[in-house]
């Protein structure tokens, strides 16, 4: 199970479905919203490592979220309690159906 | 008619007998400074500006001032006036020769031409011949001349229509559209007007990036020999607490003055130090670039009235997609951090201004670097009164003096009446 967490006021836990509960911080805001994540880019030759986070909107979710945006807010990805990325949102998108979170470290 | 993308027809040297080298000939606006161009071969007779001026007040030959020269508006063999600057002795060859003065005058008025409107129009009506009416400017005219903004310097390069005209809104935070109603107008932070339309549904998305943020701005002006000589700094300070320093250079090459650039950088400052939302929205209704819509839509996360950036139109559809730009959270609160220390070259009086204890010293000189003396300095927002030493020197306490913009009326011991503008950090 993987996690998005978003350092904030508040901090945000983004997952995709129940089996991740357990994985989630107590006392800290949790959203089921988490629909995918892409590959993460690293290499030697890049300035940033990246990844990018699908998150759902079908409901205006994350407008609402997101009305002030994370720029620069340190986010990471856990997964099965082990942080697999670590960096800060660098851009949110958001249309009727996703919100796209672009992370780089 | 030349086309806003293709090149500005500036005149070429070519045109006289005695050009050294083929060159663009500049026209020049407000106060500016600029190099000068062989006009004859004799290398006594230089050429400044492709038209007359209001003035030339300083000629520098590898960065002193030249004694002895004089100004001449001649008609060259085509016809066309000319101002030029005409040396006793021609000068050493292979050194660098310019000069500083007040540019052209307006046709109708006789006023310089100082307002970038007027300058603009000039670009669009005058050199690239677009029959553009004074009148399609007149709002923009009248939101810098509200703004007291004032612009200058030279077009010596034949650039797009376009770049130049967008060169001068860029300087002074303002954008050009030839779709948009009034064709310019003060952006971030020009008055708008009432929404056209409401845009509640419809395709829509947005998009923030952290590479728009800007919360740690300079702004460069007083360009001269394509170096700025001037510049202020600002920061949004909770904003930075928020997102981290972000810092940005605001090139300003019509802008000569501290209070200018410091307008202009507060204007963008208050926009670009919060996030950006770039918005896109679709609509069958009849708006243009430079209305305002009011958006208020399901998907988008602010709800206000914007100006339209942009509209692509789909004619058979009946369908624009609009692009707006709205910042997220509060305008923020902006510092001025630094200002240049050095004298702002284009006035005719410059001003440098120190803190030393708790006095403000400030010392005034003339546009060839000599103190202005013995002259009597008020400062106007705060009615303080002083005479300059020997030195150009005026002090007045920290403590009645805080920081801010201020403007010092200057009257010299000749009776001139000098205003010059001053940032206390």
């Amino acid at each position: 199970m993987i996690v998005l967490r978003i350092e904030g006021n508040p901090t945000r836990q983004f997952y995709g479905n129940a089996s991740a509960l357990a994985d989630l911080e107590a006392g800290v805001a949790r959203h089921e919203l988490l629909v995918g994540v892409g590959p993460i880019h690293s290499g030697t030759e890049n300035v940033d490592n990246r990844v990018s986070v699908q998150l759902r909107n079908r409901n205006n979710e994350c407008t609402k979220l997101f009305a002030l945006p994370p720029l620069g807010a340190k986010a990471q990805l856990v997964e099965n309690g082990v942080t697999v990325f670590c960096g800060i949102v660098h851009d949110v998108s958001l249309d009727a159906d996703v919100c796209v979170l672009n992370l780089t470290s | 008619m030349t086309a806003l993308g293709m090149p500005l027809p500036l005149r070429q040297t070519t045109a006289w007998g005695g050009y050294r080298e083929a060159r663009p000939i500049p026209h020049r606006y407000g106060a500016c400074s600029g190099e000068l161009l062989q006009y004859n071969d004799s290398r006594t007779e230089f050429c400044w500006a492709d038209h007359p001026v209001q003035g030339i007040d300083a000629v520098i030959v590898n960065g002193q001032p030249a004694g002895e020269w004089e100004r001449r508006t001649v008609t060259d063999v085509t016809g066309r006036p000319l101002s030029l600057v005409v040396f006793g002795q021609p000068p050493d060859e292979g050194v660098s020769i310019l000069a500083r003065g007040r540019g052209k005058l307006h046709p109708v008025t006789g006023a310089l031409m100082t307002n970038p409107a007027d300058v603009i129009w000039d670009v669009l009506a005058n050199i690239a011949g677009r029959g553009t009416p004074p009148s399609e400017l007149s709002e923009f005219r009248v939101a810098c001349a509200r703004a007291n903004l004032e612009v200058g310097g030279s077009i010596e390069v034949a650039d797009s229509v376009q770049s130049v005209v967008r060169g001068i809104c860029t300087s002074i935070g303002a954008t050009f559209c030839s779709d948009q109603e009034g064709l310019c107008r003060l952006w971030p932070g020009g008055v708008d007007a009432a929404p056209r339309a409401t845009i509640r549904d419809g395709t829509a998305g947005a998009t923030v990036t952290l590479d728009d943020l800007a919360n740690d701005i300079t702004v460069q002006f007083g360009y001269e020999d394509a170096s700025p000589r001037g510049s202020v700094q600002l920061e949004a300070p909770d904003y930075i607490a928020l997102h981290g320093r972000r810092p940005s250079v605001v090139e300003a090459p019509w802008v000569t003055s501290a209070r200018v650039a410091f307008d202009v950088g507060q204007r963008i400052l208050r926009q670009r130090a919060r996030p950006q939302w770039r918005i896109t929205l679709q609509t069958k209704r009849a708006v243009r670039v430079g209305h305002v819509v009011q958006v208020d839509h399901p998907v988008v996360p602010i709800v206000g009235a914007y100006p339209i950036m942009s509209r692509s139109y789909e004619p058979v559809t009946g369908t624009a997609t609009l692009g707006v730009t709205a910042p997220a959270g509060e305008i923020p609160v902006v510092r001025l951090v630094r200002q240049s220390s050095a004298y702002d070259p284009l006035q005719y009086t410059g001003a440098g201004v120190a803190t030393s204890g708790t006095d403000r010293v400030i010392t005034l000189t003339n546009a060839d670097g000599t103190p202005v003396a013995d002259a009597r300095v008020s400062v106007r927002e705060l009615g303080l009164v002083a005479q300059s030493d020997a030195a150009g020197r005026v002090v007045f306490p920290a403590i009645q003096m805080p920081a801010g913009s201020f403007t010092l009326d200057v009257t010299t011991l000749a009776g001139d009446v000098l205003e010059v503008p001053i940032l206390i950090v």
